[in-house]
């Protein structure tokens, strides 16, 4: 069985390694602020230059699981989240800490998250290559209108509003599409110089907009007290109690978290949110009345979720080559690196790589049980390390990464143009990850586009000919309006 | 609400958002003025261009009003701090220029010695206080940053300084 093969494949000594650095490095990316999975692998996609495809593939993969475990551990000890998937974890979690029981928040979280991931990862090895099968009779008009759902729907739930997300995502798109069209020769906001016509660099979109953006914000914004880490030495682990009642929220979560990674819903905040509120609903009475004091459901359904929604978002990535996360978005740009083609013949022509990077998975998820329950202290130490040299280290990396991809002047001065658009998208509240996607699907799009009305002879209704696509625009349309007019519609009736 | 009622914040954003607005417009500009292609095509190039710069420009309108009318954007949180009312111009200024020493200089001064200054403008900027230690902790990181990439990664990384020598960097391809 290929999938047999696949778990044997990754179980050579280099692969376990590069299982092994992601692991950590991913555990570490989550613990620290200011650097996240998707700025991680960016920086490290210089190493696509020298290391196989396979390990390269695992280690961005075990850094990616790897954030999800890291970032716990900061919500809870901290009161900060590592990154936007940990925020519902903090609420209890932190409460937990506080009340001597940090423990028992840790281990629910680590242990939930590894039983998530093994589960989903489970039903990645499952469900996508189904989906990859029904990928390959989609029309190009099938995966524009997939495209578009992929942008639409993201924009509209990552932001404060559905306007600022579609700003956000438009100007990804106009980023996406400067330079020569390689179709027509046509110039695109190049505005005459020779420099710019290879295009902006995907990877310095996201270096800038993640580690420039965010450092010139902090320097702007943010202020630096002695950081309040709640002390924390013993073990980490459960008692009886605490295991009966973590493990149907694990359930749960996963359930939830698992679905709303393989559609676009616009990365863990949306997924970890409806755990925690799902959990605060079905909590026995005697829980009840602990959630906001420190529930330990609140703090095992959301890890969960957290975790299984990054197994879940790497079904379309895989299957059908369309990221619907940031992350998966970087992931992208390394198959591109290595010149695989993400997407339903992935899993014909590469099954070698497919199956040895989903039982990489498996083997990582068990690492980072492994790394994060016994260890768990040595990563709260580094919780000591000032933040002032944590985000300068970063500014440096990414910087590096800038000069490595650009190696020019004209392109390190992009970077920091973008990074200062990335300070103001953070003031003034519109969101990142829609422009990070239109930056990287934009492009997919326009290419798809172009194939569907071309073997249309020229009819645009092509795009909206199929039932597929009817059905894809519609779901766009009911995610966009419903969210807006369901409150209206029941205030109306309650004054009925 | 009238204008003159706006606070600081909302002047800022109605700036930001404008310039939004203004991207927009060059977009459609642009588009507007690509010379005719001779590639026998049905979708053009403009196609694509124009219903992004229609979006931006369109919806940055609708902001614009949305800003006007007092729905502003919330300020995002800062990791492992907090977000402070007041703006630190002081501070961004430092950030911002030690980016751009990096950038103009380091082919020039190499990565280590331009790396350090933007890891310790960075730190500076950001609070760290004792300056003999951010200056030890820039150039030890820089450093081992280029030892671990050029050695490490093989990745070419600029020694700098090749004034002295008489050899240009510019040599050197990508």
């Amino acid at each position: 069985m290929e999938f047999i093969d696949g778990l044997l494949g990754s179980l050579t000594l280099t692969n376990l390694m590069f299982g092994l650095i992601g692991s950590l490095l991913g555990t570490l990316v989550g613990v620290l602020p200011g650097i996240g999975p998707a700025l991680a692998i960016t920086l490290l996609l210089p190493i696509t230059f020298t290391v196989e495809p396979t390990s390269a593939l695992i280690m961005f993969a075990a850094i990616y699981y790897g954030a999800m475990y890291g970032g716990s551990t900061t919500s809870i000890l901290l009161n900060a989240p590592g990154e936007s998937g940990s925020v519902m974890t903090t609420i209890e979690g932190n409460k937990m800490a506080r009340a001597g029981k940090a423990g028992a928040a840790l281990a629910t979280a680590a242990l939930g998250s590894f039983f998530a991931g093994a589960v989903a990862t489970g039903l990645l090895a499952v469900g996508a290559p189904f989906i990859a099968d029904l990928g390959l009779r989609l029309t190009p008009a099938d995966y524009f209108a997939l495209m578009v759902l992929a942008l639409g729907t993201i924009s509209a739930v990552m932001g404060q509003s559905v306007v600022r997300g579609l700003i956000s995502l438009s100007v990804g798109l106009a980023i996406g599409f400067v330079g020569m069209d390689v179709l027509t020769g046509a110039q695109r906001l190049t505005f005459g110089n020779p420099l710019a016509l290879d295009g902006i660099s995907t990877v310095i979109v996201i270096v800038s907009l993640f580690a420039v953006g965010e450092a010139l914000y902090v320097a702007f914004k943010g202020r630096f007290g002695e950081a309040k880490v709640i002390k924390f030495s013993g073990r980490a682990w459960m008692t009886k109690d605490e295991w009966s009642r973590s493990w149907r929220p694990w359930a749960r979560g996963t359930a939830i978290g698992f679905p709303l990674g393989v559609l676009p819903a616009g990365g863990s905040e949306l997924p970890t949110f409806l755990s925690y509120n799902l959990e605060k609903r079905l909590a026995s009475r005697k829980a009840k009345s602990e959630f906001g004091k420190g529930a330990i459901e609140g703090v095992a359904g959301p890890e969960a979720a957290n975790n299984a929604n990054a197994a879940g978002s790497l079904v379309p990535l895989l299957a059908l080559g369309i990221p619907t996360s940031a992350t998966a978005a970087v992931m992208l740009a390394s198959f591109d690196q290595f010149n695989i083609q993400a997407g339903p013949l992935l899993f014909s022509e590469r099954p070698d790589l497919v199956w040895t990077l989903i039982g990489a998975l498996f083997i990582g998820n068990f690492l980072l049980l492994l790394i994060n329950l016994p260890l768990i202290s040595v990563w709260v130490k580094l919780l000591k390390i000032p933040p002032y040299y944590l985000y300068a280290g970063v500014l440096t990396l990414a910087m590096l990464g800038a000069f490595a991809v650009a190696g020019n002047t004209f392109g390190m001065g992009i970077a920091v143009a973008v990074g200062i658009l990335g300070l103001l998208f953070r003031r003034y509240g519109y969101p990142i990850t829609p422009l990070i996607l239109g930056v990287v699907i934009g492009p997919m799009a326009e290419q798809e586009l172009r194939r569907a009305v071309q073997i249309a002879d020229g009819e645009f209704l092509t795009l909206i000919e199929k039932p597929f696509s009817v059905v894809i625009y519609s779901l766009l349309i009911l995610g966009l309006v419903v969210p807006k007019v369901w409150p209206k519609i029941k205030k109306r009736m309650a004054i009925k | 609400m009238s204008r003159s009622g706006l606070t600081s914040a909302a002047k800022g954003e109605l700036v930001f958002t404008s310039f939004l607005f203004l991207a927009g417009v060059v977009v459609i500009a642009d588009t507007a003025l690509l010379p005719e292609i001779m590639v026998d095509t049905y979708v053009s190039p403009r196609v694509f261009a124009y219903v992004t710069g229609f979006m931006l420009a369109g919806l940055s309108l609708f902001q614009i009003f949305q800003v006007l009318r007092g729905k502003l954007g919330t300020p995002e949180g800062i990791e492992g701090g907090e977000l402070s009312k007041e703006s630190n111009w002081f501070a961004l200024g430092i950030a911002i220029a030690a980016l751009l020493f990096y950038v103009f200089f380091v082919q020039l001064f190499g990565f280590i010695l331009s790396a350090g200054v933007l890891f310790a403008g960075l730190a500076w900027a950001l609070g760290a206080k004792n300056k003999v230690r951010i200056l030890i902790y820039a150039f030890a990181f820089s450093t081992i940053l280029f030892i671990a990439f050029t050695q490490g990664l093989q990745l070419q990384l600029p020694l700098g300084f090749d004034f002295i020598t008489g050899v240009s960097p510019s040599d050197q391809e990508w």
